[in-house]
């Protein structure tokens, strides 16, 4: 169970972190930014379980949605189902050393990315005449990469202090 | 119940997936909902605010795609106003020709100039009509600033023009102002020479030099140039009055032809005369040798 300072700093976290996501232009490459929310989702499920990472996945999402003027619900589906499978990770008794700053978090990163993409680009082209493979394979993938290359900077922070202690 | 609540409890994550899901999914197919949308535009509105806030915070690589997209764009703009300076000058030289054209009471025929010939000091341009448009040998050419050449060749579509820088080119003039006759000849450069002046007659810088209407060729007063310079010629009684011509040949790109054919009758007759002429002089000069 996270204890309510915790919580209270990951809200404020999470909060920050979608106000960036909403101006991420700023390391915007060829329009491809990071999905920073998923990457904070990922970071709870394997630190604080599944409920949480999934919990926390939908909420956030759904908040994104609702600023971003996105189709409702879908990226709470999404990140609800990026933190799910990011928690089948999730080990009680490990560190954060261990979770995050090792390049295992890198693959979770990836394969939770890449769902959330498929799950995202899937509804997102059905209203259009977009065809989805295409369309993912584009974009798709490319925020799945800059989202995985994200959580390197995240992983290396995490592992420094592992070395620093 | 008990039971119920157990298994919820033992599979929460995967109930909460469950029912996050439809719920997601009921949004999805909802997403049209009146109250959603006045949320969001409210919260759009935050973020909007947000986003103008920082939006000083500059992006290296959307800096360097715009640096890109503004060269290209400082490019065509610039090819783009290089086309249209050409137009916009084409369009000035059009309206020039075709107020030319209205006023003038010669017959002409327009044509552009499709390409150059120089063979030594022999010069030439191309037009882009001949016979079949009425074209003739010996018709005379020129632009709405002053005379050009004549015609001395032909086909059916084209006709070859002989510049007034040819070196045989040889036009009967007069001042404009004196009246004074004489000869045009080309310089060998940029300019012509009105030869054969009494030196008498001074002309003044300036004073503009047309055809005769002694011209064999030509029509009475068309302009050839403009006189720069006026030199006595060493050993004779003329003078050397230097022409700059009214037409520009190195960037002529239209020219008229005038439908005005040359007395034929009084050419032969002229001819015939300087053959005459010139047979005793020949004569006198194998004696002599």
């Amino acid at each position: 169970m996270i204890s309510s300072p915790v919580t209270v700093w990951y809200g404020i976290v999470g909060l920050l972190l979608l106000l960036i996501q909403m101006q991420a232009d700023f390391i915007a490459v060829e329009q491809i930014t990071p999905d920073l929310i998923v990457l904070f989702v990922i970071y709870l499920a394997v630190r604080e379980g599944q409920f949480v990472g999934l919990l926390a996945g939908f909420a956030m999402g759904l908040l994104f949605d609702l600023v971003s003027s996105d189709i409702n619900g879908l990226n709470a589906l999404a990140k609800m189902l990026a933190g799910f499978a990011a928690g089948f990770f999730y080990r009680e008794e490990a560190s954060l050393q261990e979770a995050v700053g090792t390049p295992r978090f890198l693959w979770i990163t990836a394969g939770a990315s890449l769902l959330h993409n498929i799950v995202y680009y899937f509804f997102y082209v059905r209203p259009s005449q977009l065809e989805f493979l295409p369309f993912f394979l584009r974009y798709g993938l490319a925020f799945t990469l800059y989202t995985t290359v994200f959580s390197l900077v995240v992983m290396l922070v995490v592992a420094r202090k592992r070395v620093d202690a | 119940m008990q039971r119920i609540l157990d298994f919820v409890l033992r599979f929460k994550e995967y109930v909460a997936t469950t029912l996050l899901t439809i719920i997601s999914l009921v949004l999805i197919s909802s997403s049209s909902n009146t109250q959603l949308r006045s949320f969001r535009t409210v919260s759009v509105g935050f973020v909007a605010g947000v986003q103008s806030a920082f939006s000083w915070v500059p992006n290296p690589f959307a800096l360097k795609s715009e640096n890109r997209i503004l060269r290209q764009l400082s490019r065509d703009l610039s090819l783009q106003a290089i086309q249209l300076r050409d137009d916009a000058l084409k369009g000035e030289k059009y309206r020039a020709m075709l107020d030319f054209r209205q006023r003038s009471p010669m017959k002409l025929a327009t044509a552009e100039v499709v390409g150059r010939l120089s063979i030594e000091t022999r010069n030439y341009v191309t037009l882009n009509i001949g016979e079949k448009k009425g074209i003739r040998e010996g018709m005379p050419v020129m632009t709405e600033r002053g005379l050009v050449g004549r015609v001395v060749g032909l086909n059916g579509n084209y006709s070859i023009v002989q510049l007034l820088t040819h070196r045989d080119t040889r036009v009967t003039a007069r001042m404009l102002s004196s009246r004074q006759n004489g000869v045009v000849v080309w310089d060998g450069g940029r300019n012509l020479v009105l030869r054969d002046v009494p030196i008498g007659q001074k002309p003044k810088k300036g004073d503009t030099v047309v055809t005769s209407e002694l011209s064999s060729y030509f029509p009475e007063g068309i302009v050839i140039g403009t006189v720069s310079v006026v030199e006595d010629e060493p050993g004779t009684l003329y003078s050397r009055i230097t022409l700059t011509p009214a037409v520009d040949f190195s960037t002529m790109e239209e020219a008229f032809v005038v439908l005005h054919s040359p007395d034929q009758e009084r050419l032969d007759l002229e001819r015939k005369f300087m053959e005459a002429v010139d047979r005793p002089t020949e004569r006198q000069e194998k004696r002599s040798r």
